[in-house]
This record gives C-alpha cells, structure tokens and sequence, in this order.
C-alpha cells in the first residue's frame, strides 16, 4: 500500500512539488508562530516570585498647608497603620520606596561583595521596604526578615539571587556575607559606602513579565523616608473582603485616613495597576499583535490548504472513477486519497524541520525590535523544538484531512460511469 | 466568471478580504491617529518633545543619567522662549484612570475626576467647543488664582445642572475657580483630551506648532542651541529634548526609548522595519494562497485561452483580461475587508487606539480620501501579487498546446 503511494506521489511529481513547497513553506511559518507564542506565554504566566492577588495600592495626598505647620511624618504613618489594621478587610499592609512591581521606576545601584573591590557592579535593584513587604507580596524568605522600626537592624537586607547561583551578573560566591553598596540616592551629596549584612534570601523576581530577573537587595525603609504622600503603601486583603474592597475601603475609611495634612485620595487593584504598566510599554499591544496575526496566518493556512487541495482531488475524480469501477471500496479510496496527503505533509515536514532549526536566528527578531526573542532567560532549553514540531504537525495533519475528506467523499459518491465519461 | 466555480470564488474573496482587513485596520487606526481634525486640528504643524534626558559621563562607560518628560525648570530656562514656533505650551499627561478628589466649595460630596495640568497657551493649540464661559488666559495663569476649564460631564455631575461658570471647586482641597465649560473630548486625542483642564506649570510634553510644516528644521535646530545652552551653563552635565517629533513618529510604538538623538534614530528605525516587515507578511501570505487559485482556475481554462488566441487574441490581451477578472474578485474582497476593518477598530479601539470605553472615534478619519486611494492601490497591489504569475502564464501558453489541454501549468 504505502510503496503504491509512494508511486502515485513520484508520478504526479509536477503538481506535487508545489503542494511540497507549499507545506513546507507553510510549516515553517506555523513553526514560528508556536515558538513565539510558547515563549511569550511561558513568560507571562511563570512563576513572577511574587503574589499580587488581594493587593491594593492605597494613594494618600498632601493638602495644601498653610503656615508652618510643623509635620512629623513617622508618627502620621503610625497613626496611619494603626487605623488601617482597624479595619476588618486589611490584612497587612506595607511601606516602601520605589520597589513595588505595580508602579514604574526602579533604582539600582552600585555594590562589591564580600569585601572584595574587585567585583564592582550595577546591575542591581535596590528596594526600601517595611516588614510586611514580604507579607503583603507574598514573598519566600529563607532566613531573618528585619525589622524596619528597629535601629539596629538598619544594615539587615535580604537578597533575591537568580537562577543558576547567579547574583547581579556575577556567578554567587557563597556564602555572600556582606555586600558594600554605595548609596547614590542623594545625587547632590554624593555616594556614601554602606556595608550591609546579608539576612536571608528570597525567591527570584520578575518585575514585569516581558524584562528579566534582576537581582533585588531588599533594605529596611528609614524612618526619616516614611512619608504617607511619597511612600507606596500596598495592602494586602482577606479573599473575603476583595469584592468591591476599592469603593466600601474609601466609603468606610475616608474620615479615619484624613490625617492632616493628608488624606485619603484612592485605591487600587494592583494587579490593574500592573496590567497598565504593560500597557504602558506596548507589550499589551504586541501580544494582541501576536494573536491577531497568528490566527491571520492560520485562516490563511487554512484557505490555502483548502483550496488547494479541493482542486487536485477534483481533478483527480476520473481516477477515483477508476480505481471505484475496477472493484476498489469508497471507504478504501477515501482512505488512500487521506494517506497519500499524510505521506506528502511528512515528507515536507522533514525537510520544514531542518530549515527552521537552522534559520532559528533571535536576532531577525531582535532587528525588528521584537520582545521575548532570549528564549534562555525563561529557562526554555532545547525541548520546545519537539513542541514545535507536534503541534505543527498535529494542526497540518487536522486541516489537511478536513480539506481532502470532504472532496475525496463527494467525488467517491459519483458513479464510477460518470466520472470515465468525463475523460 | 465568478459563478463559475462559486466554492473558490468564495474561499478567493474571503482571502483577500482578511488580507484587506488586517492591512485596513492597520492604516485605519494609523490615520485616526495622525489626521489634523477638530480638536487637534494642528497635528500637521506640530512638533513633540515628550522627553528630556540630562545626563553627566562617570567614566568611559557609565554616566548618571536623569530622565523624565520635560521639566517645569527646563521648560521655562530652555524651551518658552523659542522664537519661530506660533504657540509653545507644556502640558501633563492626562491618565482618565488616575483620578483627583474633587468636590464643589463648600460640599462634602467627594467626587473623583481626572485631571491635566496645562497652561494659557494650550488653548490657542487645540480647537476647544466651548459651551460656557473661556478658557483661562495667560494673566489668569500667572495670577495666584487657580482656574479650571471643565468638561460637560463633569460640570454636570458636579454641578447637577446649575451654572458652574464662575464658581469654586476644590480639587484635592485647594481652591478653582471655574472659567469654562467645553464639551466632552474623546480620549482619541491624546493631548487635548481631558476632564478637568487645571492652570499650572506643570512636567509633561512640550507642544510646539510651527506656523507652517516648513519651520520644522528651523525649530528643531532651534532646540538644538538651547540643549547647547544648558551643556555651557550646567557643566558637566549635558541635555538631550528627544525629538522633536512630528505626528506621525510620536504616535509610533515603543517610543519611550533612547537616551541620545544617535539612539532615539535607531529606535525609529528598528519600528519602521518592523511595520514593512509586518505589511509584508500581511500581503505576501494571502497572495501566496491566492495564487495558488488563480493558478488553478486558468488551469480549467485553458482551452478557452486557446481559442481567445486562435481567433487572433495577443498576449497582452490576455494578460490583461485575466488580471482584470480576477481585480474584480480583489476589489469585492476589498470592499469587504474595508468594511469589517472599520467595525474592527470601533470594537477593538480600547487596543488599537488606546482610548476608554465611553469615548467616540471621529467618523471622518475613516471617510478621508486618504483611505479609499489606499485601499484601492492595496487591492491592485494584492490582485498583482496573486494573479501576476497566472496571467503570464496563461499569456505565454502556445495555442496547439492549451487547444489541447495539454498544458505546462
């Protein structure tokens, strides 16, 4: 049977070749779109190293003073956590400065390890938060969380190393001890030398989707930078209270939270506020991008193979009427027309898969300025090829049979008479 | 013609009418967004800074680098006192998401609205209707006063009907005054959109609208000197305005990159490649497909070229006949198309424009002139990717041959 196949395919090689080329070009660009969409949803729905569901952003603002009203911002924030632990909805709640994965900005610095000077680098964020930080966000510390309020542990901080064993850009030396930063925040005075000592250390973090891991340093917020108006306050809520929390949260607390000068302005989804930030970056936009042309090319796939197929198995009704009037059953012509198509897709897709895996090259991609093209920094190794392959080959396969099935039915339904005297 | 094999004519128009659509919705969305129309109806003469880069050399490799949209500071030491543009004016961003806490002098019913912060001249840039009292004018904004201009919706909401022109609303707990009352403005435009228009020095983009498109060069050299300026009176730190940009590149995507004018060309660049990148994809694959139909279906037919060409038909005939039938397939998928991509960008406006639900999208970008020559040359252009290569084909056939059926397709 198969070696028969083999031959009608080798005898009708002119109209063959192009419905090859076709498959193969064909395969190709479907292979494409599988890895890019692996890659790009394998990035959006991996393991962030945070949690931001039940998270909301409280916004407080500053009324215009009058005078010199003398302000002390510490003793407002207590006021401010006292009241809002009050509250049955809040779980936990948490201070910081630049370091929230919701809000744009982030701050890096410069730091050695160890004491060695030697390792100098700048690839690191730097993030000032409370206690309940890692609470709030849900975060994984292995070892001591510091506490904020407490002088002492002022040099505490905790460490988010990357895969691999890896911190900032450099291979980890463990045990990493002590890290020297130098603190460039105050740009007019200057950088002044920090030694921290290294606390504990947490999951890796993926700020938003579509960049890499950094490694973070996580410091206790000073109390001279608590300030209710600059600080992002973040809360975590009870799965209980997250229905409508936003609207019944300023309905309830707006009177408790007017903490002159500041009051309460607004509160926000995290997560909402995340999603805009993406937005922001047009990473939203190319991933609508992606879909809308994928299932683009796969109608026009879809069209293609259709159409094409339609005609060569018209075309071919004198020989069905052939095959049907020398004794051969509908069901078996059927079945043949459907093998001699797998045949023809395996053999394009051999010669597809060699050349995607030769043309595989990120930087096309990266030319066209197309994000997710570093396949390595999601941890996504060899594997996806076969994939790639499967569910190619497995789409092809589905649509081929409905383009021939249909066809090869109508024209093994005619009597085999009719369709001779066509000839 | 078209009824004669009614399944392909169908698969053929349905195929050109998807490539249609894509390519549609693309220029669409692009046109709404660059077309001069009431309110912002001097995006022609307009040129953007929506960036400023100020930056000091470490070492060989590192600088300190401050980064954001344009300073108040900036904006007055450096950009005010421009001389060739007709209006200059800074404006913050407006986010309809990111709301103020209002409420009208004297009330204790807290509304939130958004707001932007511009100044005089803003209103001499966009073409506001006005439906109660005027914009705030430059004494109005020097004065310690601070004057709002606000929106139909709003004005109602706050004011439930009663005349807002002249009354106070606090906004954050600060006092406005209230000036005018303008109609609500889609969110479509992205600079003149707003809520509440409050009258302040602000950061945000810097608007420039030269009085004709041929100052472009003077101004941005213009730019150029006062980024010279700052480099003289800030050593060591030197300035960088990205842009200025017309319309049409600060509507492109990605802009938010480049820290130097070498780096920002670059990043046109890279979106520029990628937008022929993508209209290639969009047109190549269809007509791929296309042809392989149209390369059929003169299969079918050649033993009626071969008569054309009996009875004294030249090749040009033929090629031209065969690429004018299968225009009409192309320009029915066309009108199609154009049509289901006009319904795809008011469906789909939150992505492809950006804008809120409530908002509308001016109906004339889609009627513009524009549009239609457009659509017109991508059909042509499709109808000749596709169908090119039959047409040859079918013109080049030698008579004995197609009589014969015994083609060489």
């Amino acid at each position: 049977m198969i070696q028969h196949i083999f031959k009608i395919i080798w005898n009708e090689r002119k109209t063959n070749v192009w419905l090859l080329l076709e498959y193969i070009i064909i395969f190709c660009i479907l292979w494409f779109c599988t890895d890019y969409l692996y890659t790009m949803l394998h990035s959006y729905f991996s393991h962030k190293g945070y949690d931001l569901k039940y998270v909301y952003d409280i916004q407080m603002q500053k009324k215009p003073i009058s005078g010199d009203m003398e302000i002390d911002d510490y003793a407002l924030a207590m006021t401010f956590l006292e009241r809002i632990n009050r509250h049955p909805g809040i779980e936990t709640v948490a201070f910081s400065t630049v370091s929230v994965p919701y809000q744009p900005g982030t701050w890096t610095t410069r730091y050695y390890i160890n004491g060695q000077d030697s390792i100098f680098m700048n690839d690191i964020q730097r993030k000032r938060v409370s206690s309940g930080y890692f609470d709030v966000f849900r975060i994984n510390v292995e070892g001591d969380i510091f506490d904020w309020q407490d002088y002492t542990d002022r040099e505490k901080i905790i460490i988010t190393p990357l895969r691999g064993d890896r911190f900032g850009n450099h291979t980890m030396l463990f045990p990493i001890s002590e890290i020297h930063s130098l603190d460039n925040r105050h740009w007019q005075s200057g950088e002044i030398e920090r030694v921290h000592q290294v606390a504990g250390t947490a999951d890796r973090i993926i700020r938003l989707f579509h960049q890499p891991a950094m490694s973070s340093l996580f410091e206790p917020l000073q109390r001279e930078d608590v300030n209710l108006q600059s600080n992002n306050i973040s809360v975590r809520v009870k799965p209980e209270a997250d229905k409508g929390f936003a609207e019944r949260f300023v309905r309830e607390m707006r009177e408790q939270l007017t903490i002159e000068p500041y009051f309460l302005s607004s509160v926000t989804s995290a997560q909402h506020l995340q999603t805009q930030l993406t937005t922001f970056y047009g990473i939203r936009n190319h991933m609508n991008s992606t879909y809308a042309i994928t299932s683009f090319l796969i109608v026009n796939i879809f069209l293609g193979i259709l159409g094409a197929f339609w005609f060569r198995t018209q075309s071919r009704r004198s020989e069905i009427g052939l095959r049907l009037a020398l004794g051969s059953s509908r069901r078996k012509v059927q079945g043949m027309m459907l093998l001699e198509t797998m045949m023809l897709l395996s053999i394009a897709s051999v010669a597809a898969t060699i050349i995607c895996l030769h043309l595989s090259n990120p930087e096309i991609l990266r030319m066209l300025g197309i994000p997710f093209v570093d396949k390595a920094r999601w941890g996504i190794g060899n594997e996806q090829n076969f994939i790639n392959f499967g569910i190619t080959f497995g789409f092809l396969a589905l649509i081929s049979m409905l383009a021939v099935w249909h066809p090869a039915r109508q024209a093994a339904k005619i009597m085999p008479a009719e369709t001779l005297h066509e000839e | 013609m078209l009824k004669q094999n009614k399944f392909i004519s169908i698969i053929s128009i349905a195929g050109t009418a998807l490539a249609i659509m894509m390519i549609m919705t693309l220029i669409v969305v692009n046109e709404v967004k660059n077309i001069s129309i009431a309110p912002e109806d001097k995006r022609d003469r307009t040129l953007y800074i929506t960036f400023q880069v100020e930056r000091e050399r470490v070492n060989e490799s590192s600088f300190n680098t401050r980064s954001g949209d344009v300073s108040p500071n900036i904006f007055n030491k450096y950009l005010s006192d421009l001389k060739t543009p007709e209006y200059i004016s800074i404006m913050s961003d407006f986010n309809p998401e990111f709301k103020q806490t209002v409420n009208v002098e004297g009330e204790s019913n807290y509304f939130q609205f958004p707001r932007r912060i511009v100044d005089a001249s803003y209103w001499n840039i966009f073409s506001f209707d006005f439906i109660d009292g005027n914009p705030f004018s430059e004494e109005d904004f020097q004065s310690d006063v601070r004057n709002v201009v606000l929106s139909e919706s709003i004005a109602r909401e706050l004011f439930k009907g009663e005349k807002a022109v002249g009354r106070t609303i606090q906004i954050n707990f600060e006092n406005h005054r209230v000036t005018g009352v303008v109609k609500d403005v889609s969110t479509v435009f992205k600079y003149a959109s707003g809520g509440i228009w409050v009258s302040r020095r602000s950061h945000g983009a810097v608007l420039l609208v030269a009085r004709d498109k041929q100052d472009f060069p003077t101004i941005i050299a213009e730019v150029r000197e006062a980024e010279r300026r700052y480099g003289i009176e800030n050593e060591p730190w030197f300035l960088y305005f990205r842009g200025p940009e017309n319309q049409k590149v600060n509507n492109m995507d990605n802009m938010w990159r480049g820290n130097n004018e070498e780096e920002f060309r670059n990043v046109i660049k890279i979106e520029n490649r990628r937008r022929i990148f993508l209209f290639a994809v969009l047109l190549i694959i269809p007509a791929l497909n296309l042809s392989g139909f149209s390369l059929s279906r003169i299969k079918k037919r050649t033993s009626e070229i071969g008569v054309r060409k009996a009875f004294g038909a030249k090749k040009h005939t033929i090629l031209i006949q065969v690429l004018y039938e299968n225009l009409i397939t192309s320009l029915i998928g066309g009108f199609i198309g154009l049509i289901f991509s006009y319904i795809a960008v008011v469906w789909l406006k939150n992505w492809l424009l950006g804008v809120t639900d409530s908002s509308t999208i001016p109906l004339n970008a889609f009627l513009s002139p524009a549009i239609f020559v457009i659509v017109f040359a991508v059909c042509v252009l499709l109808n000749l990717l596709s169908a090119g290569l039959s047409a040859l084909k079918a013109s080049r056939m030698s008579i004995v041959n197609s009589l014969n059926k015994n083609d060489q397709l």
